[in-house]
């Protein structure tokens, strides 16, 4: 199930909203929020469910064991123990076939052979997740909850189960526990602020521009220079515009059930360096990769080569996360280089004017997302080569792909992100909400897209 | 909770006022308000209603299916020696599922052609197996499944419908209708009783011209638009074809299927960017099978050499002009063993 879709919208959401609000009692909640994340799940396929409560109880169970564990050593052994069986779920559905088929390429005869998998939308997600809760646990700095519907509402809460924002257990544990509360007018405006101008980001803005971009890709070979430039800056802004809206949705969701989902972006294309951009760029998955992988690799402790060597392991698994395959992988490398020239020439970029910073880090981003949306490296060095002008130059560039890109270039620039607009929440401005979903839906009916996010 | 309830009841309401709007202004035609013009011709509907008034006023021998690129084929070139009276049911974007109900729909209405002449498109195959819109909202979809006239639980059929009503192209559609009251202008489309078209829309002039300079981006676009992620023919439209060619054959109807030709220069550019060829090779393939299997009878005129058409007989790109149709209807009578 998707956000915009009709059984979504008008038949899930009020049915599960009415029927949380209607039970006072904590677990009662707990049981809604979990019960009806399942069938939001499993109304994709009903089948991954088992994979996803197997998940949930592995970690959990795991945790109250390391909580009970006198030694250190043992803590870690359990800790370890369940990432392994996390990330062993996670690489069998979502790389194995992968791998294989690098090694058969490589070594024909003694390459194990290739599974039917279907990837289980959402893993990614929901593993880290689990991964976050076991290692805080295991660090002291979140109690193991003893309560499994508390637990389970955590990892599978359908706002943010399938494409984030990657919620730790800390972050919304008091709202969790005060999930009994009644209902405040002015969370519920808010939700439905961010709600709505989470779904005009992805039906208006960002499906408009995928209609336009979408044919000229596939049809990448007969781009022109303009052509290149539009498609490269028309993807910029739709990914942003896609992955930005679902995490408005998913925050403003959150809020419609007490739940106050952190931030993952503010404002990304306004960063003035690489480093800056990965603060502000799916703000969740980089803190993540930060707090779990790149510290746990020694972060910055260990001297300069170390530092930088964990710097690019940690972009190259992070490259790797959002999918199976070389060029994402190239993706995180790209960026782990450009991470570690950020920090060899910080002073040096300091004294460069901000202008100069943002419009270069933002040059920089576009030219990886070319290698983002690529299929292959071949797509991507023609894509490439046909921005440098290995092309006619002019052509091919629609004119509502040319108002989108000139539309969003000033708003993604200027505009401050989602999280910071202070929705007003008196009842006049629910008029101006209504009407604003009604002209999303407009976009959004007979439109039938996913968010870009779900692949991974 | 009060700030929800007058969220709703606002939204509720904005869903009331645009309902009435598009009933007043009725841009396709389906209310018979008749305050503003139509702007897009329901070609489904309107041919609905023009068959069955065709049939009234004798036998029927022959129906022509396709898509917009048949439109322009003009029925009395297909009459035959015995002169049989020819209906063409072309609709835009047709589909292999537009061609099983529209037979559905002349079987149930008693008329029992004597052959059917099919112009195939590569995506009237479309593996994305989505329908039409215009096929939702048209009765026809009522005849996909089953050769009576049953429809679905009449409440959801009418939710169906309403809720296809609010989308961004039905409102536009509906302003460019007032527009066009504003200028006093007329409709674009119009349907001859045989169903042939006979006052044109932009993309149908009946005789185009496209030159040596004609700057094809625009439509390599557009196609690949309408290409767009079609790597195989669809099993589901494959299978209605054949339960098409069952049914002609237990009713004793003949089948001349064509697959329909793009541009040569379009078909070159597209050709260096999609499987467009790969795709033109698997339906000649199936046709194979058609063939053998249903008695049918095929033509690949992919390539207009092949029916002795023209460069420049074209409405555009993809569509041809009534010069190149005719030539195409002359040469489907001849290659058809004793004519239609």
């Amino acid at each position: 199930m998707v956000f915009n879709s009709d059984i979504f919208l008008f038949v899930f959401f009020p049915v599960v909203f009415i029927l949380f609000w209607s039970f006072k009692a904590k677990q009662a909640r707990y049981v809604i929020l979990t019960v009806s994340s399942y069938v939001f799940y499993g109304y994709w396929d009903w089948r991954f469910c088992w994979l996803l409560f197997i998940s949930s109880m592995i970690s959990f169970f795991t945790a109250i064991l390391v909580d009970g564990s006198p030694t250190r050593r043992r803590r870690l052994a359990w800790m370890t123990a369940s990432i392994v069986i996390d990330l062993t779920i996670l690489g069998f559905f979502k790389y194995y076939n992968f791998f294989t088929s690098n090694i058969y390429s490589l070594f024909t005869s003694s390459a194990p052979p290739l599974l039917r998998v279907v990837l289980p939308v959402g893993i990614s997600f929901y593993t880290f997740h689990t991964i976050s809760y076991i290692v805080d646990v295991t660090q002291g700095k979140v109690r193991a909850t003893r309560n499994l519907f508390e637990y389970l509402t955590y990892v599978s809460l359908f706002s943010q189960l399938v494409a984030g924002p990657i919620v730790r257990f800390r972050q919304i544990e008091e709202d969790l526990e005060r999930i009994d509360h009644p209902p405040k007018e002015e969370q519920v405006a808010v939700g439905i602020g961010f709600f709505v101008v989470g779904l005009i980001k992805k039906c208006v803005i960002a499906d408009s521009i995928a209609k336009e971009i979408d044919p000229m890709l596939a049809a990448y070979t007969s781009m022109s220079v303009a052509g290149a430039w539009a498609a490269a800056l028309g993807y910029t802004f739709q990914l942003y515009y896609d992955f930005s809206g679902y995490s408005d949705m998913a925050i403003g969701l959150g809020h419609l059930f007490g739940i106050r989902i952190p931030q993952n972006f503010d404002s990304p294309y306004q960063a003035t360096g690489i480093r800056d951009f990965w603060r502000r760029w799916h703000i969740s998955l980089s803190s993540w990769l930060r707090d779990y992988l790149y510290i746990g690799l020694g972060g910055n402790r260990r001297g300069e080569v170390r530092t930088n060597l964990n710097l690019m392991l940690t972009m190259l698994l992070g490259g790797l996360w959002h999918g199976a395959s070389w060029t994402f992988v190239a993706w995180g490398a790209y960026h782990g280089v450009l991470l570690t020239c950020d920090r060899a020439y910080e002073q040096f970029w300091a004294r460069v004017p901000v202008a100069i910073r943002r419009s270069v880090t933002f040059l920089l981003v576009i030219f990886g997302w070319v290698l983002f949306r690529s299929a292959t490296f071949e797509m991507a060095r023609v894509w490439l080569w046909k921005m440098f002008g290995s092309a006619t130059l002019s052509g091919g560039v629609t004119a509502p792909l040319l108002f989108w890109v000139v539309l969003c270039l000033p708003l993604v620039n200027l505009l401050k992100d989602t999280w910071y607009f202070q929705f007003p929440t008196t009842r006049r401005w629910a008029v101006a909400y209504a009407l604003a979903f009604f002209v999303a839906y407009l976009f959004m009916n007979g439109a039938k897209t996913v968010f870009l996010y779900y692949q991974f | 909770m009060r700030f929800l309830v007058l969220f709703t009841l606002v939204l509720a309401l904005s869903c009331v006022i645009y309902y009435g709007f598009i009933q007043f202004v009725d841009p396709y035609g389906e209310y018979g308000t008749g305050t503003f013009p139509v702007l897009v011709l329901d070609s489904r509907r309107a041919k609905l209603q023009l068959l069955h008034r065709f049939a009234e006023q004798g036998p029927v021998g022959g129906l022509i299916l396709g898509s917009s690129r048949s439109l322009l084929m003009r029925p009395e070139l297909l009459s035959g020696s015995d002169q049989s009276r020819v209906f063409n049911f072309a609709v835009d974007n047709a589909h292999a599922e537009d061609f099983l109900a529209i037979y559905h729909y002349a079987i149930a209405q008693k008329i029992n052609p004597k052959f059917l002449v099919i112009g195939l498109d590569v995506a009237s195959l479309h593996s994305d197996d989505a329908h039409d819109h215009m096929f939702d909202r048209s009765e026809l979809k009522n005849y996909l499944e089953n050769t009576g006239d049953t429809s679905s639980w009449p409440p959801m059929k009418w939710l169906s419908d309403v809720k296809s009503l609010y989308t961004k192209d039905y409102l536009k559609d509906a302003f460019k209708a007032i527009w066009m009251k504003i200028r006093h202008q007329t409709p674009k489309t119009k349907f001859a009783t045989d169903g042939y078209e006979v006052q044109y829309s932009g993309a149908q002039s009946p005789a185009g011209e496209i030159g040596p300079l004609h700057d094809f981006s625009d439509d390599v676009k557009s196609y690949m638009q309408r290409l767009s992620g079609m790597r195989d023919l669809s099993h589901k439209r494959l299978n209605y074809l054949r339960q098409l060619f069952t049914e002609a054959r237990q009713h004793n109807a003949t089948v001349v299927v064509w697959l329909t030709p793009i541009h040569p220069r379009l078909n070159e550019l597209i050709t260096q960017n999609t499987n467009y060829a790969d795709l033109i090779k698997k339906v000649n393939v199936e046709a194979e099978n058609w063939v053998s299997a249903y008695g049918i009878h095929y033509k690949d005129y992919s390539d207009i050499r092949t029916f002795g058409g023209l460069e420049t007989a074209w409405s555009d790109s993809t569509h041809l002009d009534w010069r190149n149709m005719d030539r195409v209807a002359h040469a489907l009578v001849g290659e058809v063993p004793h004519g239609l």
